[in-house]
């Protein structure tokens, strides 16, 4: 049984249909790559898989447990999944530390020192331990961006969600936040990630997913689908990408 | 000119005055000190009441909403009266038995608190969503999310307009003294009718204003303090 | 001998001419408008001037007060308006808003540095109202330990600050009706003020109040207030030693007071 199913989803937000009738699986330690153009459902599906927003029709399981039911626990599923956004998302008011911890120790329940020597391990291994005290706003974006990441996995979440968090990056602080993620996928983490970056994808993942309009158009390993892809649609999509310097 | 000067500037009426109005004067630093975290408090706790979501706090919503209405709404004089006289007419235990000064607490609290409850609310609600969004998918509650990630940032934010109408506060302590309380602008007028010099009012004056330039320059400095951490959402 | 009557009509016409213009020009009164006697009321006060006030102006006034104002009036053959003026500043020094008020206002030395007073027309002491709550007083002993009230600037207060003494603070209120609210509502015990207008509150609301517990004695009078200097104060005061002579004061005081004053035990 697959880690997490998406049954034959559709969501809308008023008139606009942002997801149509989608279906997919992603196994235990598996990493999927959600690309397609902007407004094609990616982040929008990656919210539905914790909550953040509602299903209209169709059904999700996680971890064995339907979590569209309206009978699940929401906390404790987000305990469970970690998310990181395109826009980091910090809380300015506390030191990067802080950040990392509050989740640890008021959802989890952790001491205070447990999750503070748990912080700066994650800290530590992103080569940021240095900056533990600091603020976010004096960290660089790239810098932020990892903390962010690290704070999502202070709560050993057993899935990880990533909605396209180098998109909002200079170009040259994707690097860093990249080469965590590949460690992340080396480590065995399952996760789904929607991305601009097309070499990135190709490197890391086990499946690409496109979007197109709310629907997954095409779903193949990295290899064929951005060496032969079959629909017409994700050839243009490709083909425009290539021609943008992105491939 | 000499005249203005003599009526109300008199170094005489000035020193004579003085200790008077002082006294008057502690009542009202009194009143602000006990009014002010009254209201800080409540008014905090009538802005969460406001935002609760979900069908279910419809009512606790519209009560607040009402609060906020009618104390925004009613010139504090008004209040003072009501408060003032109203609750001794009522003849109730407890009641109608404290004493001026407490009804001046009370009156100033519920008036202000309606306006901070504002203040709050629009600090509340300038928290950019997506930090309470990235609270909750980290597994914490709503609760938590909002004691430890909203209203902390809504509360700096917000630093300027509170401070701001405590300012209004300190001085609107003035007010009760139509319900009988013997603060400072009354003993000024007291001397005032007594030697018919102005002076006194003026000795009163020097009083508000040596208590709001503190708090002037201590908000200036809160805000320098917060434009930086605010950045951080702009990188 | 016609030349002669001819010559005394002349000098008769011209000399009554003479009588009458010299008749009214000593016997125009300086008022702030000709013909007009701008004549200032307070709150209202039960049996002295009672109406209804709207903005600055007086609707219907009755009362002892206003009858007097309008006999002093016709008698300088002006016509009365009636306007409000507040009790707050009414013996500050500087011009006035009106060209006499009457606000049952005791003359007192201090008082005539800033204003004029006119000629006393009633006299009166200073009265005890108490709550429907408290205790009896018997004596000037006993208003000591009680909580006692007075409106800012009158010379009940100045009698409890300067004579009393009391144990606690007097409560002070900026008008006569809060001063007479906290009474009703109990939040003082006694009302130290004029007796006749504490006596007249008290007949017209019986069942908002305790007992007028009784008189101090302090041999007051009321006199009409005007500005400094004013040179309506002379004819004001003829017009009143007029009044007393012909005892049309005396009869307005029976009309409007059906109240034994000295019927009130004296606090001692």
């Amino acid at each position: 049984m697959s880690f997490v199913e998406v049954n034959d989803v559709s969501k809308q937000f008023d008139a606009n249909v942002v997801l149509r009738h989608v279906d997919l699986a992603v196994d235990e330690h598996e990493v999927v790559c959600l690309i397609g153009a902007s407004g094609s459902g990616k982040s929008t599906l990656l919210r539905c898989l914790n909550l953040l927003e509602q299903v209209d029709e169709g059904s999700i399981v996680v971890d064995g447990q339907t979590i569209t039911n309206g009978a699940v626990d929401v906390n404790a599923l987000r305990r469970k999944i970690g998310i990181v956004f395109q826009a980091y998302n910090l809380f300015p008011h506390m030191t990067v530390i802080q950040n990392v911890t509050l989740a640890p120790r008021k959802a989890r329940g952790a001491s205070a020192s447990a999750a503070r020597e748990r912080a700066l391990e994650l800290l530590n291994r992103i080569g940021l331990a240095e900056k533990a005290d600091e603020f976010p706003d004096r960290l660089s974006g790239g810098q932020q961006q990892r903390v962010a990441i690290v704070r999502a996995l202070a709560m050993e979440p057993k899935l990880m969600l990533l909605d396209e968090i180098t998109s909002a990056l200079d170009p040259q602080l994707v690097a860093e936040v990249l080469q965590l993620v590949r460690e992340l996928a080396n480590s065995g983490m399952t996760m789904i990630i929607a991305t601009h970056e097309m070499s990135f994808a190709r490197e890391v993942a086990n499946k690409v997913c496109f979007l197109d309009a709310g629907v997954i158009l095409e779903e193949a390993p990295p290899e064929q689908i951005f060496a032969d892809p079959r629909e017409q649609r994700t050839r243009e999509f490709l083909s425009r990408i290539i021609e943008a310097g992105r491939l | 000119m000499h005249e203005v000067l003599r009526a109300f500037f008199s170094p005489r009426d000035f020193r004579v005055a003085l200790p008077d109005v002082w006294a008057g004067f502690q009542l009202n630093l009194k009143l602000m000190v006990v009014s002010e975290a009254l209201v800080l408090v409540l008014a905090l706790t009538i802005a969460i009441v406001r935002g609760l979501p979900g069908r279910g706090a419809k009512p606790l919503r519209a009560l607040a909403i009402v609060y906020t209405d009618i104390f925004r709404g009613t010139p504090l004089i008004l209040v003072a009266f009501l408060v003032g006289f109203g609750f001794p007419g009522l003849r109730m235990e407890f009641i109608s038995t404290r004493s001026n000064f407490t009804y001046g607490v009370i009156a100033l609290t519920a008036v202000y608190t309606a306006y901070v409850t504002e203040v709050y609310r629009a600090g509340i609600e300038s928290v950019h969503p997506s930090q309470r969004m990235a609270a909750r998918s980290l597994g914490l509650s709503y609760w938590q999310s909002m004691r430890y990630v909203v209203i902390p940032q809504a509360v700096r934010r917000v630093i300027p307009p509170l401070l701001n109408d405590f300012v209004g506060l300190q001085k609107d302590t003035a007010l009760v003294t139509v319900i009988g309380v013997a603060e400072a602008a009354q003993q000024a007028q007291d001397y005032s009718q007594t030697y018919f010099n102005f002076t006194s009012y003026v000795v009163a004056a020097v009083f508000f204003i040596l208590l709001t330039i503190p708090l002037a320059r201590f908000t200036d400095h809160l805000i320098a303090l917060r434009e930086r951490r605010e950045r951080a959402q702009a990188t | 001998m016609k030349r002669l009557i001819a010559l005394a009509a002349v000098a008769a016409t011209t000399l009554a001419f003479a009588a009458v213009s010299a008749a009214r020009t000593t016997a125009a009164p300086p008022t702030m408008h000709a013909g007009q006697l701008v004549v200032a009321f307070g709150d209202p006060a039960v049996n002295f001037a009672d109406g209804t006030i709207r903005g600055s102006t007086y609707l219907n006034p009755k009362g002892f007060e206003v009858d007097l104002a309008s006999a002093i009036a016709k008698g300088l053959g002006l016509k009365p308006v009636w306007v409000y003026t507040p009790w707050t500043g009414l013996f500050a020094p500087g011009d006035k808003r009106f060209d006499i008020s009457f606000q049952e206002a005791t003359i007192t030395a201090q008082r005539s540095k800033t204003v004029d007073f006119s000629s006393p027309y009633f006299d009166a002491n200073q009265g005890v109202l108490l709550s429907k709550t408290a205790k009896t007083p018997h004596s000037i002993a006993d208003l000591k330990s009680m909580q006692t009230c007075a409106q800012s600037d009158t010379t009940g207060l100045d009698w409890i600050q300067q004579k009393l003494h009391p144990s606690k603070q007097p409560l002070i209120y900026q008008t006569t009706s809060a001063a007479f609210v906290a009474v009703q509502v109990g939040r003082c015990d006694a009302l130290i003020l004029d007796t006749p207008i504490v006596a007249s509150e008290k007949k017209a609301r019986p069942n908002a109040y305790g007992a007028v517990a009784g008189q101090i004695v302090t041999h007051e009078q009321y006199g009409a207030v005007l500005p400094k200097g004013s040179k309506l104060t002379p004819y004001v005061d003829a017009q009143i030693k007029k009044l007393w002579a012909n005892g049309t004061i005396a009869k307005l005081q029976k009309k409007w007071f059906r109240i034994d004053f000295s019927k009130l035990p004296d606090l001692k």
